[in-house]
């Protein structure tokens, strides 16, 4: 399991074969997050681009 | 067999196919990011890593477009369509596509001034309608129009907006109770999975991603003739298709080129991903 922190309010956040741009939710502040760098089992976060107007499926 | 996933992020969709891909002997997927594509629209001085077959899943669906119409130019297999995807990428499009294939949908209408868009409101729709951007997703920006003060108002708001909103797209309103519409997924020519999804309470929006509440769906010989005829009145590949009920019988109002399918795996077990995975392991077996 490789382990990150949020940038937002610093918890510690694990993640389970992380790929980057993967979008994750802190489970203490609810902010979604974004996978920007995978090195082993560190993971570093980016709070994650807000909704764009053409987003969507 | 390598399958390209060309997406902007990694959702929990896109992480799904990922895993479902890992499980099959043989099979190498590729994220690629949009963010890092160099696209040639003159040649094939390309970025992009070779695959068999590629599956576009971004969440832009501008970005998508290009990169569907770039790749199938190009002669690269693509996973939907540039034709299927520029017509599921805008409301009126599919409306249009829909109807030419004879597959019933809500009446809709489109207007380019709030003066028309009054007309269609009060002498073609009884009153009610449904304002909704040609382009977009997850029940953004839609708004229910019910008197004609308000419905000034809301389409001023609209021509404040980008031009993207000064198209006034409106839809017959399909009331009833519940307050719930048919998610049905066509993959190939095979419909594999459906949910009812319910309106969060308040809202007429059934958009799970906006809360509503995804409850498995038994597909019947009508909602899935209903669903094949109306993914191929945009082509073959992996779509979801929005229904509603009426008291004359289904309409399709919706079809999506990117489907998400993560509440519908969760309510219904059904393995949506694997059977993206195993399409596209068939398509190039092809």
């Amino acid at each position: 399991m490789a382990k990150g922190v949020c940038p937002e309010c610093g918890a510690e956040i694990e993640i389970e074969d992380p790929v980057e741009k993967e979008i994750v939710e802190c489970e203490e502040c609810g902010v979604e997050l974004e996978v920007s760098k995978v090195d082993g089992d560190e993971v570093e976060f980016e709070v994650a681009e807000s909704e764009g107007e053409d987003w969507g499926e | 067999m390598k399958i390209g996933l060309i997406c902007d992020r990694v959702s929990w969709n896109e992480k799904a196919l990922i895993n479902a891909a890992n499980k099959r002997r043989g099979v190498e997927i590729i994220e690629i990011l949009s963010d890092d594509l160099i696209l040639d629209a003159s040649g094939n001085d390309h970025n992009l890593p070779e695959a068999d077959i590629y599956l576009q899943r971004c969440i832009s669906a501008i970005r998508g477009l290009y990169v569907a119409a770039v790749l199938e130019s190009k002669n690269l297999p693509v996973v939907n369509t540039y034709e299927a995807s520029r017509i599921c990428a805008d409301k009126t499009l599919t409306i249009l596509a829909l109807s030419k294939a004879n597959v019933p949908t809500p009446k809709t209408y489109l207007a380019f001034t709030i003066g028309s868009g009054l007309k269609i409101l009060t002498e073609k729709l009884n009153g009610i309608g449904v304002l909704k951007p040609n382009i977009g997703s997850w029940g953004r920006l839609i708004a229910i129009l019910k008197d004609p003060l308000s419905a000034k108002a809301i389409m001023e708001d609209r021509l404040m907006m980008g031009v993207l909103y000064h198209t006034f797209h409106i839809q017959e309103y399909i009331g009833g109770e519940p307050k719930r519409d048919l998610r049905v997924y066509v993959i190939g020519d095979r419909v594999v999975a459906g949910i009812y999804r319910y309106a969060p309470p308040g809202d007429f929006r059934t958009n799970t991603a906006g809360g509503g509440k995804a409850v498995p769906l038994a597909i019947t010989p009508e909602i899935e003739e209903i669903s094949l005829r109306a993914a191929k009145a945009v082509g073959e590949g992996v779509f979801g298709v929005d229904l509603m009920e009426t008291p004359n019988g289904y309409v399709v109002h919706e079809l999506n080129h990117t489907t998400e399918y993560r509440n519908t795996v969760a309510a219904t077990g059904i393995d949506v991903p694997g059977a993206i995975i195993d399409y596209l392991i068939e398509k190039v077996k092809r």
